[in-house]
């Protein structure tokens, strides 16, 4: 399986947070193939697993959110939906923006925009509020829409030149691809202790799937991969990596400093593409709250460049999620040969 | 109509590039029309006979071109500039993906992640000088190779229903006037009459100046896609007109006072049939009828249009009955006797 197919496939399911049943099945059932068993919690975490047979043997979290960011109709005026926000959303990039109201069966939707010959130009100026927003399902009168209905932003996978991809959620289905790839390689080698791979839920909302899974796992290690910015035009340089630049390890406090400088050094022996990033504070990733579950967990985390976060054209380069799950991969080896007593 | 409407929205055709939307017409009415050519700017004439002749031509046009993409520059990482041709809100072209050159090679307009970005930001709409479209090239040079200043480009978007009578699609301004033609050239007629799919209407209304200029007609009839604004956002008059409501009758745009006998026929043949109309509560907007109603010494212009939701974004919606009313009605007005234009 490819990271393309597996983009793909998951792209036919909508995520946002508090919602991610449909892609959670589908990833659970990629898994399947992956890994010896598979399993869910309560709160929607799908579980990967693969045993060593070994007895008391340690364990390895591998982590990408499941999620993606979204909107939920909270009421309705004259069959135009109002809405909020699931996660961080510019609401810049919603006007004219499609979406698919999850409704059973899904309705399609158009995010409200008044002509251009109706406004000032201090009025095109000046970025609409949510408030001013509303979304246009064509209905007549009343919706039937219930509040609470969750909605996705559509944007089918597309490939552009020089081996990049643009979708929607590719925040943070990337690194669930690069896990799977990592795994798909690890298929034959003998291993001195269990991987767990969770795709965990509601990070777009504060990490909360990820604190349940670090619980229920409570692993040994644990490493958060998600995804980082990658250079765009007018970004701060100093804040962003060149796509194409490969995994962006991070090192910071938020990271267990043995699990970085591991990761640096298995990136740099096995010379696979890489850049650190340093995180000052929290580095806005389920390593986050991983880090502090139970007793803490020694933490460490990789992230892809990706352009454009949080729109319905996120944009990342084949090459770093290839240069992700090699990192992965090496640092699985790495661990199993006694890795430096990690 | 519907139908051929759906096709005419996937084809690309910005302002200037009127091609291929130029040659999808002149197969559609090959084989219904009496005579077509095509004049230097790109407007394309199809003569339908009917049983009758006029005095003098009788003129019904919609334009081709839509808003869309030109690229300006590529840049040193392989990102392209470009500028909007026509009016388009920049708003509605952030996140958004695109299809550009002639090779139709797809992009994304992306904006700097909100991460990144300060509340103070955030207030603002984003330049357009702070957009680019990104293809994924690294490198000017591989860039230039596949995509050129000057060329192209259209918003992504397909063609589909929204609940039961709405269709939403990119440039529904004005391909569907293009498609209501296209359907009466394929209808027996009762008078001669010339269909124009003029050019450049969306950046002033260039192509019509020159075909009512050659054709000198005695009476226009203008399809259009025209502003609606019936969202929660918008209250009374500001609202302008609303899908559903029936087919728009021009009476007075940015543009145009519209002939005042045709307005009342239209208005009496809707009334007395029992097709659904409405007027636009804010004079807005403007149609290529701006242009012919003062080509050589005038000519009587009416028109009729389609409300139409975002319209100038890649995602416009307007409702299935209203392009069935205009149909009709323009059905009607071409029908009519001589005698009832000229009374």
């Amino acid at each position: 399986m490819d990271i393309l197919s597996i983009i793909n496939k998951l792209s036919a399911h909508p995520s946002p947070s508090g919602f991610e049943h449909s892609a959670s099945k589908c990833a659970e059932a990629m898994m399947a193939r992956f890994f010896d068993k598979t399993e869910t919690d309560k709160s929607g975490n799908v579980y990967g697993i693969r045993k060593c047979r070994k007895k008391n043997a340690k364990c390895l979290l591998l982590d990408a959110h499941i999620d993606e960011i979204g909107l939920i109709v909270t009421g309705e005026e004259n069959g135009f939906l109002r809405f909020d926000t699931l996660g961080g959303v510019d609401p810049r990039i919603l006007p004219a923006c499609e979406v698919t109201v999850l409704t059973d069966p899904p309705k399609s939707g158009v995010i409200t925009v008044c002509p251009p010959h109706l406004l000032t130009r201090e009025e095109m100026d000046s970025a609409l509020d949510i408030s001013d927003l509303f979304i246009d399902i064509g209905a007549e009168k009343e919706s039937g829409v219930a509040v609470g209905t969750p909605v996705v932003f559509n944007s089918e996978p597309v490939r552009l030149r020089d081996g990049y991809i643009s979708a929607r959620a590719l925040d943070d289905r990337a690194s669930l691809a690069a896990i799977l790839l990592a795994v798909d390689m690890l298929k034959g080698k003998k291993l001195g202790f269990d991987i767990v791979t969770v795709a965990s839920v509601q990070e777009e909302l504060g990490c909360r799937g990820a604190t349940v899974a670090g619980y229920k796992v409570n692993p040994d290690w644990a490493i958060a991969v998600d995804v980082t910015h990658a250079t765009t035009p007018g970004a701060d340089k100093s804040s962003t990596f060149d796509a194409g630049s490969g995994a962006a390890i991070g090192v910071g406090p938020n990271m267990t400093k043995k699990m970085s400088d591991a990761l640096i050094s298995v990136a740099k022996d096995k010379k696979i593409p890489h850049t650190v990033e340093v995180c000052s504070g929290h580095s806005g990733t389920n390593a986050w709250t991983l880090q502090t579950v139970r007793e803490g967990i020694a933490t460490g985390l990789i992230s892809i460049p990706l352009k454009y976060m949080h729109t319905p054209v996120e944009t990342i380069k084949k090459n770093d999620i290839e240069a992700t799950a090699k990192l992965i991969y090496e640092f699985v080896l790495y661990l199993s040969a006694g890795g430096a007593k990690l | 109509m519907i139908e051929t409407l759906k096709k005419l929205c996937t084809i690309p055709g910005a302002s200037g590039d009127e091609e291929k939307v130029r040659e999808f017409v002149r197969e559609c009415v090959a084989e219904c029309a009496d005579e077509i050519r095509e004049d230097s700017i790109g407007n394309l004439f199809v003569l339908k006979k009917g049983q009758k002749r006029r005095e003098k031509p009788f003129m019904v046009c919609a334009h081709m071109d839509e808003v869309g993409i030109i690229i300006k520059e590529i840049t040193s990482d392989g990102y392209l500039k470009f500028d909007f041709v026509g009016g388009v809100d920049r708003r509605s072209g952030v996140g958004k993906r695109v299809f550009v050159g002639e090779k139709g090679i797809p992009g994304v307009i992306g904006m700097r992640a909100v991460h990144l970005t300060t509340r103070e930001e955030r207030k603002k709409a984003p330049k357009l000088s702070e957009l680019c479209i990104d293809i994924g090239c690294e490198k000017k040079a591989k860039a230039e190779r596949i995509v050129r200043p000057g060329d192209y480009g259209v918003f992504d978007s397909d063609v589909k229903m929204l609940g039961e009578h709405k269709i939403k699609a990119r440039a529904l301004d004005d391909r569907f006037g293009c498609a209501v033609m296209i359907q009466l050239i394929k209808e027996e007629l009762l008078y001669d009459t010339w269909f124009v799919f003029t050019v450049q209407e969306e950046v002033g209304c260039r192509g019509a100046t020159v075909a009512a200029y050659s054709l000198s007609p005695a009476f226009a009839l203008v399809l259009e896609g025209t502003t609606a604004a019936d969202i929660p956002s918008s209250e009374g008059a500001m609202r302008v007109c609303a899908p559903g409501e029936g087919a728009v009758i021009g009476c007075m745009d940015g543009g145009t006072i519209y002939d005042k006998k045709m307005f009342s026929l239209l208005r009496g043949i809707a009334e007395e049939k029992g097709i659904k109309w409405q007027m636009k509560s804010r004079v807005a907007g403007g149609t290529d009828a701006s242009r012919i109603h003062v080509s050589r010494g005038g000519v009587r212009t009416t028109s009729l249009s389609l409300a139409t939701r975002y319209i100038h974004s890649p995602s416009s919606v307007a409702d299935v009955r209203d392009m069935e009313a205009v149909l009709k009605l323009s059905r009607e007005l071409i029908n009519c006797e001589e005698e009832m234009l000229n009374a």
